[in-house]
C-alpha cells in the first residue's frame, strides 16, 4: 500500500507523487470509471427527454415528450396497466407462496423437502424461454393446444388463448412465486416457536394461530418482500411483450420498446420522458422499501435457530397442497420444457407423429447463420461481462472492505445503482449516451456496449457477492503476508486470489447466467451480426419459425442448466 | 542495534484519535507489553510499527532505520520492515500446509536453496514443538498448533523484533497458562526484541520486561511490572492493574510530622484519620484540592476484631466496619465490609482466617500501602 518514498528534493513533488501514484490516486480513476458506467447513461437519458433528438442528436431542447405522454399518448392508461399487472401479479404470488412456504416449513405436507427444492427453480429459469414456449402452445393460432383441440376434441376456433391479461397473468406468476417463497420461508424457519405455542396455550388453535400470531409477525417481512416483486412487476419485459403487446396490452416496459421498435419515426422524446416516469417510481418503492427493511435485499434468513414443531395436516388438506404443488410445477417447468425439447425432432410444428422424428431441424439450425451468430455472441458477450465484472467489483468491493478511503463506500453505494434500473430503460439509456462521445470514444452500434451494457446489468449482484467473500478472507491473512515479506502484488498473487477462488468463480458464474439470458439489453442495442441467442429466439417467433425456435431455445436452456450445475459445484461451502 | 523508538506518533480515525502522541523506546532484547482496555490504541501503535497503519504525526525507527517520518514523507512499506508478526486470529493460510506457511517469510526475504529453507523450517518447527507437522494442511490444526505455526512463521527468518497481537487470546485457558511461560522462554532463548500487545493483566506482569499501560490514546505509566503494580502512576493504572480499593475521604491536612500528610474519613462509628507518607500522594492529589480516593489492595489490609488490643501507631491506619459480605474462592477468602452508609471495602485473607457476616470488626494497613489520588 505504502511506497518507500523519500523524495526530499521538491516538497510540492513528492506530494503529488503521492496524491497521484499512491492508491488513492488509483481510487479516484476507478471511482471515474463507476461513475460513468452508473451515473452517466441515466443522466443522459433524464436529460435527453427534455430534448426532440434521437441519439447522437440531441435537437432542440423541449418539453414535448411529457405534453405527449400526459395528452395524446396516455401515460395514465400505461401507468393503470402497470400498476393492475403488478398488483394483482403480488396477490397471486404472495398468496400461493404463503401456502407453500407454510406448508413446508411448518406442516408435515407430503414431501416437502421436494417441495423446498423444486418450488423456488422457476425464478431461475428465463421467463423468455418458459414464456416462448407457451406461446408455442397455446397462441390461438396455431398453438399445439388449440391444434390438439381441433383435431381431437373437434372444437371450432382456438380453446386457448395465451395473449391477454389472462395468459399474462398465468405465465407471469411462476417466478413470482417462487421469487417470494423464496424471501419467505426463511422467516417460517426462524421465527421462535414459543410465540405460537403461547398463542395456542391461550387457547388460539394452531390454525387461527396462523392467523392471529405468525403472519402478523412477519408483516415486516412480508412488506420488504411484497414491495421487491411489486418492482419486479413494474420492471418485467418479457412476459408482457410476449402476452401483452398481441393483446394490446401495454404496461411501462413493452410501451417504451413500442415507442423506440414500432413507431416511425422513433419516438424518442416520449420514451424517454416514460422512463423517467418509471425510474422515478422505482426509485421511490426502493426507497420505502429501504426504510423498511433496510438496504439488503436479497439476504432472506438463513440458519434454522429452531426447530418449530409442525403442525399435523389432515390429509386431504396436505394432499391437496402437494396437489397444487404439482400443478405448479408441471405449468411452469415441465410442460414447457418438454414442448421445446419435443419440438425440436419433430419435422411440423404441431404434429407430434413419430414417423415424423427427425434430426433435420438441429442440422438446419447448426448450419444456419443466425442460430450459430447468436450463440457465439451470447457466450462472448457473457464471459467478457463476467470478467469484467470480476475484475471491477474486485477492486470496487476490495476498496470498499480493505480501506477506510470515503470512495469506497461511495463506489458500494454506485454500484448499486443500476439494481434500481429496469432493464429496458439502461437499454435505451446506453443508446442515448453510447452516441454522444467523440470517436473513438462513441460506442455506438459496436459490440462493446452491449457488454458494457451486461456488466452494468449485473453490477450491483456480482459487487454484493465478491464482496462478501473478501470480507470472509480475514484482512489478518493478508496483513501476515505484507509483515513477513510479500509486496502487495505478491500478496494478491499467493494470498487474496488464491482464497478468493470461490468467490471469483461464483461472480463470473452468476454474471453470465444473468447476462446469457438477458434479452432487454440487446434488443434495443444490436446491430447487424450483433444480435445474441435470446434476440435471435424473438425474431424466430414473431416470423413464426416455431421448429428452428425450438432447437434454438433447446440450446438456450442446455447453457441455463449448464450454468446452474456450475454455480452448485463453485457455490462457496462452510469449509472453505 | 535492534531497539525500537517512536517519538511523537499519532493516528486518528476521523474524529477517534486513536493514539495521541506517543513516545517510547525499547531496548535490545526486551521484552516489552503493551497493556490497556480494548480502544486504548495499544494495537493501533503495534500495527503502526508493523507498517499496516500509516501514523498521521511522528517517526518510528527499527535498529538504525528509521521506517516512518511524517516529516520526510518516509514510510518504509510493511514487508521491507524485517518483522515477524503473530496475529490475534493467528492468520494462518488456509490454502497451504504448516511448511509453506513457516517458509513464506523465507521465500521472500532470503534467498536461500531449497534445502537451506527446509532445513530453517524443520529446525524452527522442532523450536515450536511441531516437529514432523510439516505436510499438515494448515486448516487441520488445533488452535494452540494454529498459534504455535504461527510464531514459528514470525521467527522463521530471524526478525530484528517480534511483534505479538495477543496471540493467546483465542487459546482456552489451561493451555494459555502454559503457552504463556513457553513464549517468554523462546523469546529469550531467540534473543529478539518483542512488543506485546494484550488486555489481560495477568499476561503482562508474568510475560514482560517493561509494560507501557495505554488508556485513550496516552500512555499512562511505563514501567517493570513490579514498579506497575506497587506503584501505579494514576488511579486508572491502580483499577486497571490488579484489584483495588477506592476509598473516599477528605481533603489532605498536614500530619504532625513533615513526612506524612493524613485525611479524615467518616465511619458508622464516627471519623477515623487516614495517614500515608508524603510520596504516596500522587500528582493529581496534590495538585487540585478537596476530597481525596485512598487506593489500598485488597490484599495488604487485614481483618482484625473490632475489640482488639493493638495499639495505634502513625504507620498504621484503621478503619472500623461490618462484615457484609463473603465468599469462599478455595485459596482465599473475599470480604467486603461496610465501612460508612456508602462506602465497603473489599478484603482477601488466607482461608484460614473466617470471620462471620455482620461481625464487628477493625481493617488494618500499613500507611505506606495506600496511594493518594484526586
Amino acid at each position: 500500500m505504502d511506497k518507500e518514498l523519500s523524495l526530499q528534493s521538491s516538497p510540492f513533488l513528492t506530494r503529488a507523487y503521492r496524491y497521484v501514484v499512491t492508491p488513492s490516486g488509483l481510487y479516484y480513476l476507478l471511482a471515474l470509471l463507476v461513475v460513468i458506467l452508473t451515473l452517466y447513461p441515466v443522466g443522459t437519458l433524464v436529460v435527453a427527454s427534455f430534448f426532440t433528438g434521437r441519439p447522437g442528436m440531441l435537437g432542440e431542447p423541449t418539453l414535448r415528450g411529457y405534453q405527449e405522454l400526459l395528452t395524446i399518448e396516455g401515460l395514465w392508461p400505461v401507468l393503470l396497466n402497470s400498476l393492475i399487472y403488478s398488483s394483482i401479479l403480488l396477490a397471486i404470488g404472495l398468496v400461493v407462496a404463503l401456502l407453500f412456504a407454510w406448508a413446508v416449513a411448518r406442516t408435515d405436507v407430503p414431501y416437502r423437502g421436494l417441495m423446498e427444492v423444486l418450488i423456488p427453480i422457476p425464478f431461475f429459469t428465463p421467463d423468455l424461454l418458459t414464456g416462448l414456449s407457451w406461446v408455442m402452445l397455446a397462441n390461438p393460432h396455431n398453438g399445439l393446444l388449440n391444434q390438439w383441440a381441433i383435431r381431437y376434441l373437434g372444437t371450432e376456433g382456438a380453446l386457448v388463448n395465451i395473449y391477454g391479461w389472462g395468459g399474462l397473468f398465468f405465465h407471469s406468476s411462476f417466478s413470482a412465486i417462487a421469487l417470494l417463497f423464496l424471501l419467505l420461508i426463511g422467516f417460517f424457519y426462524t421465527m421462535d416457536p414459543a410465540y405460537e405455542e403461547a398463542s395456542v396455550l391461550s387457547g388460539a388453535g394452531k390454525y387461527l394461530t396462523v392467523f392471529t400470531v405468525t403472519l402478523p409477525m412477519m408483516a415486516p417481512g412480508i412488506l420488504g418482500a411484497s414491495i421487491l416483486q411489486f418492482i419486479r412487476g413494474l420492471e418485467a419485459f418479457e412476459n408482457p411483450l410476449l402476452f401483452g403487446s398481441q393483446a394490446g396490452i401495454y404496461v411501462f416496459s413493452n410501451e417504451i420498446y413500442r415507442m423506440v421498435n414500432y413507431r416511425f419515426p422513433p419516438q424518442y422524446d416520449t420514451a424517454t420522458a416514460l422512463c423517467v416516469f418509471l425510474i422515478s417510481i422505482t426509485f421511490l418503492l426502493i426507497y420505502i422499501q429501504w426504510r423498511v427493511i433496510g438496504p439488503r435485499q436479497f439476504t432472506t434468513v438463513t440458519g434454522k435457530g429452531y426447530r418449530p414443531s409442525r403442525i399435523k395436516l389432515p390429509p386431504a388438506v396436505g394432499w391437496s397442497i402437494f396437489a397444487l404443488f404439482v400443478v405448479y410445477f408441471l405449468l411452469a417447468i415441465v410442460v414447457p420444457t418438454f414442448q421445446i425439447i419435443a419440438s425440436s425432432f419433430f419435422k411440423v410444428f404441431g404434429i407430434w407423429n413419430l414417423d415424423h422424428l427427425t434430426l433435420d431441424n438441429w442440422r438446419e439450425v447448426l448450419g444456419e447463420q443466425r442460430v450459430m451468430v447468436g450463440l457465439r455472441n451470447t457466450l462472448v458477450y457473457s464471459t467478457l461481462a463476467g470478467v469484467g465484472v470480476v475484475i471491477l467489483s474486485g477492486l470496487i468491493g476490495y476498496v470498499r472492505v480493505r480501506t477506510r478511503h470515503w470512495l469506497g463506500r461511495a463506489m458500494e453505494l454506485l454500484a448499486w445503482l443500476p439494481w434500481t434500473i429496469p432493464g429496458i430503460v439502461l437499454s435505451l439509456a446506453l443508446l442515448w449516451s453510447a452516441a454522444i462521445p467523440p470517436p473513438p470514444f462513441a460506442l455506438y452500434g459496436t459490440t462493446a456496449i452491449i457488454v458494457i451494457g451486461f456488466i452494468i446489468n449485473a453490477l450491483p449482484l456480482g459487487t454484493r457477492t465478491i464482496q462478501s467473500a473478501i470480507m470472509q478472507v480475514g484482512q489478518e491473512l493478508e496483513e501476515s503476508a505484507r509483515v513477513h515479506g510479500a509486496s502487495w502484488l505478491n500478496t494478491a498473487g499467493a494470498i487474496l486470489i488464491p482464497l478468493l477462488r470461490l468467490g471469483i468463480t461464483a461472480t463470473f458464474v452468476l454474471v453470465f447466467a444473468l447476462s446469457a439470458r438477458n434479452l432487454t439489453i440487446p434488443i434495443l442495442l444490436y446491430g447487424p451480426g450483433q444480435q445474441t441467442l435470446t434476440v435471435a429466439m424473438l425474431l424466430y417467433i414473431e416470423e413464426g419459425l416455431y421448429t428452428t425456435l425450438s432447437v434454438a431455445a433447446v440450446i438456450q436452456l442446455a447453457i441455463v442448466v449448464a450454468i446452474l450445475v456450475l454455480e452448485r459445484v463453485t457455490r462457496p461451502t462452510a469449509e472453505d | 542495534m535492534r531497539e525500537v523508538e517512536l517519538r511523537d506518533v499519532a493516528k486518528a480515525f476521523g474524529p477517534l484519535v486513536a493514539v495521541n502522541n506517543v513516545s517510547f523506546h525499547v531496548t535490545d532484547g526486551e521484552f516489552l507489553t503493551l497493556l490497556g482496555p480494548s480502544g486504548c490504541g495499544k494495537t493501533t501503535t503495534l500495527r503502526m510499527i508493523a507498517g499496516l497503519e500509516t501514523p498521521d504525526n511522528g517517526t518510528i525507527r527499527i535498529g538504525e532505520r528509521v521506517v516512518f517520518d511524517q516529516d520526510q514523507l518516509l514510510n518504509v512499506a510493511p514487508e521491507k520492515r524485517n518483522l515477524g508478526m503473530v496475529f490475534q486470529s493467528y492468520a494462518i493460510w488456509p490454502h497451504m500446509t504448516v511448511f509453506q506457511n513457516v517458509a513464506y517469510p523465507l521465500r521472500w526475504r532470503k534467498k536461500q536453496s531449497q534445502r537451506d529453507m527446509s532445513e530453517r523450517v524443520r529446525s524452527v518447527l522442532e523450536l515450536v514443538g511441531l516437529q514432523g507437522f510439516e505436510n499438515r494442511p494448515a486448516t487441520k490444526l488445533s488452535g494452540g498448533q494454529q498459534q504455535r505455526v504461527a510464531l514459528a512463521r514470525a521467527v522463521a527468518f530471524e526478525p530484528d523484533v517480534l511483534l505479538l497481537d495477543e496471540p493467546l487470546s483465542n487459546l482456552d485457558a489451561k493451555l494459555r497458562d502454559y503457552m504463556r511461560f513457553e513464549l517468554r522462554a523462546m523469546q529469550k532463548r531467540l534473543g529478539t526484541t518483542a512488543i506485546y500487545v494484550t488486555h489481560d493483566q495477568e499476561e503482562a506482569l508474568t510475560l514482560s520486561d517493561r509494560l507501557i499501560v495505554m488508556n485513550g490514546g496516552s500512555i499512562e505509566q511505563i514501567g517493570t511490572p513490579l514498579d506497575v503494580y506497587l506503584s501505579p502512576a494514576s488511579r486508572f493504572v491502580a483499577d486497571f492493574i490488579g484489584k483495588t480499593n477506592f476509598i473516599p475521604a477528605d481533603s489532605l491536612k498536614e500530619d504532625g510530622r513533615k513526612e506524612n500528610v493524613c485525611a479524615s474519613l467518616s465511619t458508622f462509628n464516627g471519623a477515623v484519620t487516614l495517614r500515608a507518607p508524603v510520596d504516596r500522594v500522587r500528582a493529581s492529589a496534590r495538585l487540585e484540592p478537596g476530597s481525596t480516593t485512598w487506593s489500598v489492595r485488597p490484599e495488604k489490609i487485614t481483618i482484625e476484631p473490632a475489640e482488639s488490643d493493638r495499639q495505634e501507631a502513625p504507620d498504621l491506619n484503621f478503619i472500623p466496619g461490618r462484615v457484609s459480605a463473603r465468599g469462599f474462592l478455595g485459596d482465599r477468602i473475599e470480604y467486603l465490609v461496610a465501612v460508612s452508609a456508602d462506602v465497603s471495602v473489599r478484603v482477601t485473607t488466607p482461608p484460614a482466617q473466617d470471620w462471620p457476616m455482620n461481625m464487628a470488626v477493625r481493617l488494618v494497613f500499613s500507611s505506606s500501602d495506600a496511594l493518594i489520588f484526586h
